[in-house]
C-alpha cells in the first residue's frame, strides 16, 4: 500500500499538510463508496486507490461492490448507452428488474455510514433504501450525460433528486436539478503502476515484446473496446496518415466485467485491422498496468478518438507522461486539453489525421504540448486533489464549523 | 518595529466548483444568461483561469474573452473583451454591464452568429469556498514576511485575489488593506495594490511581495541603526560599514536594473 506521505515529493509538503488539516474536520466520520465493478474501467481504478488514502487521512472509508447478474448488467449497459445519448429506451420489465436488483442489494449491503457515495447509475436506486435522515448521500456520476436519452434520464431523475448533492466530471454534464451539483474531475494516481516513472530499458522491452519498431512513430489509443471510443474511426485516420508518413498504430484495451459488448467490438477492430502488420491490436488482462504505462511512455503521440466520453483518464495519463495528446472534444476532454496549449482537440476522422501528421512533422510543438500537459495534470488532475474535493463535498453537505467558514464567492468580507 | 493592534490572520481557501446547468451555444445565448446569472458566476469566470492554469501565461483575462475568441472565432469582439480589466470597474455589476454592453453592440452590427461545436458550449459555473485558518499570523512586518514565505499558494490566492470579490473596491487586496490601515505602511500597500494579477503566477506574486517587504524591512532596520547614532560622523561611518546599508543598496540597484 502506498503511504500518503509519499505524495509530498510530487505535490509538495505544504499541500500535503493542508490535506491533513482539512481531513481532520471529518475525523470520526465514516464513509462508504459503492459501485458495480471491482476491476476494469476508470471508476474501479480510482476507488482502489482512493479508499486507502482516505483511511490514512483519518476518515474511515469502505468500498463495496453492488452485486448483479448478467441480466442486470445487460440492462445497466443499455442504460449506459442511453445516458450517452443512444436512441431507444428501457422496457417496463427492464426498469422493474433494475429497481428490484437495487432493492435486494440495499437489503444486503450494510449502508450505515455517515456518508454514502454512490458511483454511477447502476446502484443509483439504492437511495430508496435510505433510512437514517442524518446520513448524507452523494450521487457521483462519471458518465457523459451531456445529451442523455430523455426517457432514461426521466427514469433516473426522481432517484437522483433524492440525494443530498450530485457530482459530475465536466461542466458539460450539468443538469437541471433541485439538488446542488458540484464539479469534480476524476484523477490519476502518479504513484500507481500505470503512472509511475519507468526505466527506458523496460519501456523498450515492452514495445519489442509487442512487435513494435522503436525507430518509427507509434500512435497509441488505450481504451476499452467500445464503439463510443471509435477504434474503427481511428484506424481510418491512421490509414490517411500512413499514405505519407510511415507509422504504427496501437489499439490497446481490456474489458470491464460490467461491459458485455467488449468482445463484439474487439472482433470488429481485428477485422478492420486485418492485413496491416503495423496495426497492433492488444487485448490486455486486468492488472497489466505496467505494460500500459510502458506503451504510453514509448508512444510518439497518444490519441483518444472517442465519440462520447466520461472524463477520459487515458488522456490524463498521456498528459502526465509528457506526451502530445490528440483527442476528441467530447465529455471531459476539453477540460484537460486547452487546444494548442496542453494538447490538440479534434472533431473528425480527417481532423485527427491532419493533426497527427502535423505533430509528427513538428516535434518542437509536440514537446511544448507535452510539457504544458504535464503541468496541467500536476495542478488539477492528481488523486490528491480528487481526495481533497471529496472531503470538501462532505464538508459542504454538513457545514461543520470550527475554524472554517463556508462562503459563496461574493459573500461580503468580514474579518 | 511597528506593531499592529489587529494581527493579520493568514487563511487559506479551498473551492469546489458548482454547476449551474446553464449553457450558451452562441453570442445571443451568452448575452441572455450573462445578464441574469448570479454575480458569483461572473466572478468565477473572470478569475478561475488564473488559478487553474496559472502555469500558462494567460492570454485572456476571462473565460468570456477566451470563449468568444477561440471557440466562436469572433476575433474582433474577442479582442474588445480581452481589453476589459476587472480591476478598472467599481464592482462585479459594473463589469457585467460592460461585457454585456460590448456583446450587445456587436450583435447589433452583425448579421451572422457563430455556433459553438457540440461539447464546446459555454457552461456557467460558480464556486463554493471553504476558508480555513493556516495557523500563521502577524503583528509586525517581520512576522508578516516570515508567514508569507510559509503559507500555501491558495492562501496567496485568497488574500490577494478572492478578497476583491467580497469588497466594494476590486482594486485592492487584503495584504494592502492590512499594511495600510493596521501597520501604517501606505507606500508598501500601494506597491502591492499595483501588482497586476494577470502578469504573474501565484508564486510570482508571492516573490514580488517578498521583494517589496525585504526592501521595507532593510529600510526599517537601517532607520533603527541610524537612530542610535549621535553624530553625523557616526552616522556616515555606520552607513559605510553597515551590512543593511550594503544590502539595501544592492537591492535598489537590482530593482533599478530590472526596471530599465
Amino acid at each position: 500500500m502506498i503511504r500518503i506521505t509519499e505524495y509530498a515529493k510530487i505535490i509538495g509538503k505544504q499541500d500535503l499538510e493542508m490535506l491533513f488539516k482539512i481531513s481532520s474536520q471529518l475525523s470520526g466520520y465514516r464513509v462508504k463508496m459503492i459501485n458495480s465493478t471491482k476491476a476494469g474501467g476508470g471508476v474501479a481504478e480510482i476507488l482502489q486507490r482512493m479508499t486507502p488514502l482516505l483511511n490514512q487521512l483519518g476518515i474511515q472509508t469502505k468500498w463495496e461492490i453492488m452485486p448483479g447478474e448478467n441480466n442486470f448488467f445487460q440492462i445497466t449497459k443499455k442504460m449506459f448507452n442511453l445516458l450517452h445519448g443512444a436512441p431507444g429506451g428501457l422496457s417496463p420489465q427492464e426498469k422493474e428488474h433494475f429497481l428490484k436488483v437495487n432493492q435486494d442489494s440495499s437489503e444486503h449491503l450494510n449502508l450505515e455510514e455517515d456518508f454514502i457515495f454512490i458511483h454511477d447509475h447502476q446502484p443509483a436506486a439504492l437511495i430508496e433504501g435510505r433510512n437514517a435522515s442524518e446520513q448524507k448521500w452523494i450521487w457521483r456520476c462519471h458518465s457523459d450525460v451531456s445529451s442523455p436519452n430523455k426517457e432514461v434520464w426521466e427514469f433516473l431523475l426522481p432517484l437522483v433528486e433524492k440525494y443530498d448533492c450530485s457530482v459530475f466530471s465536466s461542466p458539460a454534464f450539468a443538469q437541471s436539478l433541485r439538488i446542488p451539483q458540484y464539479l469534480i474531475p476524476p484523477s490519476i494516481d502518479p504513484l500507481s503502476e500505470k503512472n509511475k516513472s519507468l526505466e527506458s530499458e523496460y519501456v523498450k522491452a515492452i514495445l519489442e515484446k509487442h512487435g513494435l519498431d522503436i525507430d518509427r512513430p507509434i500512435l497509441t489509443q488505450i481504451s476499452r473496446f467500445d464503439k463510443l471510443k471509435d477504434p474503427l474511426g481511428l484506424i481510418e485516420a491512421y490509414k490517411m496518415v500512413k499514405k505519407s508518413i510511415d507509422c504504427q498504430l496501437v489499439l490497446c484495451g481490456g474489458g470491464a466485467t460490467d461491459d458485455p459488448e467488449g468482445e463484439l467490438v474487439l472482433n470488429e477492430v481485428k477485422e478492420k485491422a486485418r492485413g496491416d502488420k503495423d496495426i497492433h491490436v492488444l487485448y490486455l488482462v486486468p492488472g497489466s498496468d505496467l505494460e500500459v504505462n510502458a506503451l504510453q511512455r514509448g508512444s510518439t503521440i497518444i490519441i483518444q478518438k472517442s465519440l462520447r466520453e466520461g472524463f477520459a483518464l487515458t488522456v490524463t495519463e498521456g498528459l502526465w507522461k509528457r506526451k502530445p495528446v490528440i483527442a476528441s472534444a467530447v465529455g471531459g476532454i476539453p477540460m484537460q486539453i486547452i487546444h494548442n496549449q496542453t494538447g490538440i482537440l479534434v472533431h473528425s476522422i480527417e481532423g485527427t489525421a491532419h493533426q497527427i501528421k502535423y505533430l509528427l512533422t513538428h516535434p518542437e510543438v509536440a514537446q511544448r504540448l507535452g510539457v504544458n500537459g504535464y503541468q496541467h495534470v500536476l495542478n488539477n488532475f492528481l488523486i490528491t486533489r480528487h481526495v481533497r474535493d471529496y472531503i470538501l463535498t462532505m464538508l459542504l453537505t454538513i457545514r461543520k464549523r470550527s475554524d472554517t467558514a463556508y462562503l459563496d464567492l461574493t459573500t461580503p468580507y468580514k474579518n | 518595529m511597528t506593531q499592529a493592534q489587529k494581527p493579520f490572520v493568514f487563511k487559506t481557501v479551498d473551492t469546489l466548483v458548482e454547476l449551474t446547468g446553464l449553457k450558451a451555444r452562441n453570442l445571443g445565448e451568452l448575452l441572455e444568461i450573462l445578464r441574469t446569472v448570479d454575480r458569483s458566476s461572473i466572478y468565477y469566470h473572470t478569475y478561475h483561469l488564473f488559478r487553474q492554469y496559472h502555469f500558462l501565461t494567460p492570454n485572456f483575462p476571462s473565460d468570456f474573452a477566451y470563449w468568444v475568441s477561440e471557440i466562436l472565432q469572433e476575433k474582433a469582439l474577442g479582442e474588445k473583451l480581452t481589453s476589459l480589466d476587472f480591476r478598472d470597474f467599481g464592482s462585479i455589476e459594473a463589469y457585467r454591464e460592460k461585457i454585456a454592453g460590448t456583446i450587445a453592440r456587436h450583435l447589433e452590427t452583425t448579421s451572422h452568429s457563430n455556433q459553438a461545436k457540440e461539447g464546446l458550449e459555454f457552461h456557467f459555473c460558480s464556486s463554493k469556498s471553504i476558508v480555513f485558518t493556516t495557523g500563521h499570523q502577524a503583528r509586525t512586518l517581520e512576522e508578516f514576511e516570515r508567514s508569507l514565505r510559509k503559507v500555501d499558494l491558495s492562501s496567496i490566492y485568497y488574500h490577494f485575489i478572492e478578497f476583491r470579490a467580497r469588497v466594494k473596491n476590486p482594486l485592492t487586496n487584503e495584504f494592502s488593506e492590512w499594511l495600510d490601515k493596521e501597520l501604517l505602511f501606505p507606500k508598501l500597500a500601494e506597491q502591492i495594490r499595483a501588482l497586476d494579477p494577470f502578469a504573474y503566477s501565484l508564486d510570482g506574486i508571492r516573490e514580488k511581495i517578498l521583494t517589496y517587504l525585504a526592501r521595507e524591512l532593510y529600510k526599517d532596520r537601517l532607520k533603527n541603526v541610524l537612530s542610535a547614532q549621535r553624530t553625523a560622523t557616526n552616522i556616515a561611518e555606520t552607513l559605510q560599514q553597515n551590512k543593511y546599508f550594503r544590502k539595501l543598496k544592492s537591492l535598489l540597484k537590482k530593482d533599478h536594473d530590472k526596471n530599465n
